[in-house]
């Protein structure tokens, strides 16, 4: 039964969505079920993380097949966290949405759409098969693709191709990818792969295969070279999708990374994680950069989420228990802080007619529990003390700083840096439209809902703020949730069972791996004849 | 335009790249169970491809209906003159790359 569950935060959306394709006329009645069903997976997917944070990882294989055949979802605690942030962030969105337009106003696509984006994202965190990532990814990628471009005006449309561009070579590549790590392993399992890699790590194949993941989900992430797609499109996303995306989307690639690195590939592959570290330097600085030089509320947030994600690339990439903990906790803190910062520049919008700063002004005047809302979370980017970017960002120092290498002092010189520079760009925000009364701006209060809004805001800002005061228990379900996710062990024994565990565990003696069980044997003699593994001693 | 023949092209490369995975064929026989016949090609990447040729087709369609939007907006298909007259959000690093990658 609590096993079956896991699959409810995929198909829930997914009906809804199904459901909402023929009940084509929004209506009230029509918001709320769609409330309704985001708010049961958020609820269903908080149950999940508790039952993993209890008895560990939940496996669900289709039909009955015993893994590596069959397809398998596997739930640890880390995808059960993805999961509960992605429910609760399309739930504040839907929110903040219904707030904003009228039933009259709404496009009947977009709330389809939205649960076609949540269905692949929760696909995404919680399949154990590389190919099944391969489909959520796509999943997720034609409705975020369409949902772009939906309510893009003739102006803006064009500024979605580089995003989809960028998106399909990206798809390309994974699927490539997949497919060198069939012909090299002969699994597409994660535990399989986990199982049967081991004694390749100085073998440049899989180098190269885990460049190649790097690659699709560095596109994914926003990481430092290939991040050029970002600030470019989600500027013309309205504001709750454009928190939705800002929140979730990139996310997704850096959830991504930490599965590959942790749970997927060998632990020593030292050099490509040294990679990712030494890659997150650049993509701290250049996204702060290119945030203070923008003019536009959403501009500048849509940089940040880049330096963001080199936050967390540097804690992945340092690849120490705790550094892992660190990426997962600024994680969870970033994607509510910025999805809450770009619904706050929505309101200011709404309230000015513009989100480019110098049409603005006044709003600290007219609107001052937005002004707080904003501050609070400006700071917590920033992270200053005790919001809860401080200890993201605390933890990743520290982790940094153990390390007690120079490469490492350095990028924890950049991470500070960054740090630094957010809290100017923040407060050129905060000056332009909150503290200045310019006599040009006149407020035309566009929106007589934006109170409304405002309070879905003040709710997300609630939750922020739980994290940065109550940073001990969070920091303790991230702490465990790293550990879970690097414990292949664990892993290998909940997916394939005691046996291939065992073989894991002495991972040195590889040719048992053919007699592991009867039914494996027999398909491993298949690939052994094809692919003549070399014989390690 | 050349866009989309880029990428039909290079979805089809990637599915071929993922049967080429499959190994030498030679004179296994199709995957289907037959009396005394033991050597059967891997059906696998062959149920791969098959996904992905839906999934390449589906954005495939994607693709077209926003080329044509795209057309319709700028009155071209040529990227580079679309994003030639851009005042508005790009200036600095991101538009003169994405000039420069389409030149």
């Amino acid at each position: 039964m609590i096993t079956n569950s896991v699959i409810l935060p995929i198909i829930i959306p997914f009906i809804t969505a199904v459901v909402l394709l023929v009940w084509r006329r929004p209506s009230v009645s029509r918001r709320l079920f769609v409330g309704l069903a985001s708010l049961f997976v958020f609820f269903v997917s908080i149950f999940l993380a508790y039952q993993t944070y209890h008895h560990g990882i939940h496996v669900l294989r289709f039909g009955g097949w015993q893994p590596p055949f069959g397809i398998v979802l596997t739930v640890d605690l880390l995808s059960a966290i993805m999961l509960s942030l992605s429910g609760f962030i399309v739930f504040c969105s839907f929110l903040y949405g219904f707030a904003q337009q009228s039933t009259s106003d709404e496009n009947p696509l977009r709330l389809p759409l939205v649960l076609f984006l949540l269905a692949g994202m929760n696909m995404a965190f919680s399949t154990g098969d590389i190919f099944n990532l391969y489909v959520a990814f796509e999943v997720m990628l034609i409705a975020s693709y369409a949902l772009m471009t939906l309510e893009a005006d003739a102006k803006c449309s064009k500024h979605a191709l580089p995003y989809i561009t960028i998106n399909l070579f990206g798809s390309a590549i994974f699927l490539m990818a997949a497919g060198l790590t069939y012909s090299l392993l002969g699994t597409l399992n994660f535990a399989d792969i986990a199982l049967r890699a081991a004694p390749y790590v100085d073998d440049p194949r899989l180098m190269v295969i885990a460049i190649m993941f790097a690659t699709v989900f560095g596109i994914k992430s926003g990481m430092f070279p290939l991040y050029y797609w970002l600030p470019k499109s989600y500027p013309i996303l309205p504001a709750p999708l454009a928190g939705l995306y800002g929140g979730m989307l990139t996310k997704v690639g850096v959830y991504c990374f930490i599965r590959l690195f942790a749970t997927i590939l060998p632990h020593d592959l030292v050099s490509i994680h040294w990679f990712l570290a030494v890659m997150a330097g650049p993509t701290m600085i250049f996204g702060v950069i290119g945030a203070m030089s923008k003019g536009s509320i959403r501009s500048i947030l849509s940089y940040h989420i880049i330096s963001q994600v080199g936050f967390m690339l540097l804690a992945c990439g340092l690849f120490t228990p705790f550094g892992m903990a660190a990426c997962i906790f600024y994680v969870v803190h970033h994607i509510i802080v910025k999805s809450s910062l770009f619904l706050v520049g929505g309101i200011g919008q709404e309230i000015n007619g513009s989100d480019e700063l110098n049409k603005m002004g006044h709003l600290w005047r007219v609107a001052p529990i937005v002004g707080i809302v904003f501050l609070i979370q400006a700071l917590s980017l920033a992270g200053l003390p005790p919001l809860s970017g401080f200890w993201g960002k605390y933890m990743i120092v520290v982790t940094g700083i153990k390390m007690a290498n120079p490469v490492a002092y350095v990028l924890v010189a950049c991470s500070i840096l960054a740090g630094i520079w957010t809290l100017v760009s923040m407060l050129k925000i905060w000056f332009a439209s909150f503290w200045k009364n310019p006599d040009d701006v006149s407020v035309t209060i566009q929106n007589p809902r934006w109170k409304r809004m405002t309070a879905v805001v003040v709710m997300m800002v609630m939750v922020s703020l739980t994290i940065g005061l109550g940073a001990n228990f969070y920091m303790g379900v991230a702490e465990k949730a790293a550990q879970m996710a690097m414990d292949q062990g664990t892993y290998i024994e909940r997916v394939l069972g005691v046996n291939a565990a065992e073989l894991y565990r002495n991972k040195n003696d590889l040719h048992k791996v053919a007699s592991r069980s009867s039914l494996v044997a027999s398909v491993d003699e298949k690939l052994e004849t094809r692919d003549q593994r070399p014989e390690t001693d | 335009m050349r866009l989309l023949f880029g990428f039909s092209l290079i979805t089809h490369a990637a599915n071929l790249f993922i049967l080429a995975m499959s190994g030498e064929p030679g004179t296994k026989a199709s995957p289907i169970i037959t009396e005394g016949v033991t050597q059967y090609v891997d059906p696998l990447p062959q149920a791969l491809i098959l996904t992905a040729i839906v999934i390449g087709f589906g954005v495939t369609a994607y693709l077209v209906v926003m080329l044509y939007r795209l057309f319709r907006d700028n009155d071209t298909t040529d990227v580079l003159e679309m994003f030639e007259d851009d005042g508005s959000m790009d200036r600095g690093v991101a538009g003169s790359k994405e000039q420069r990658e389409t030149n």
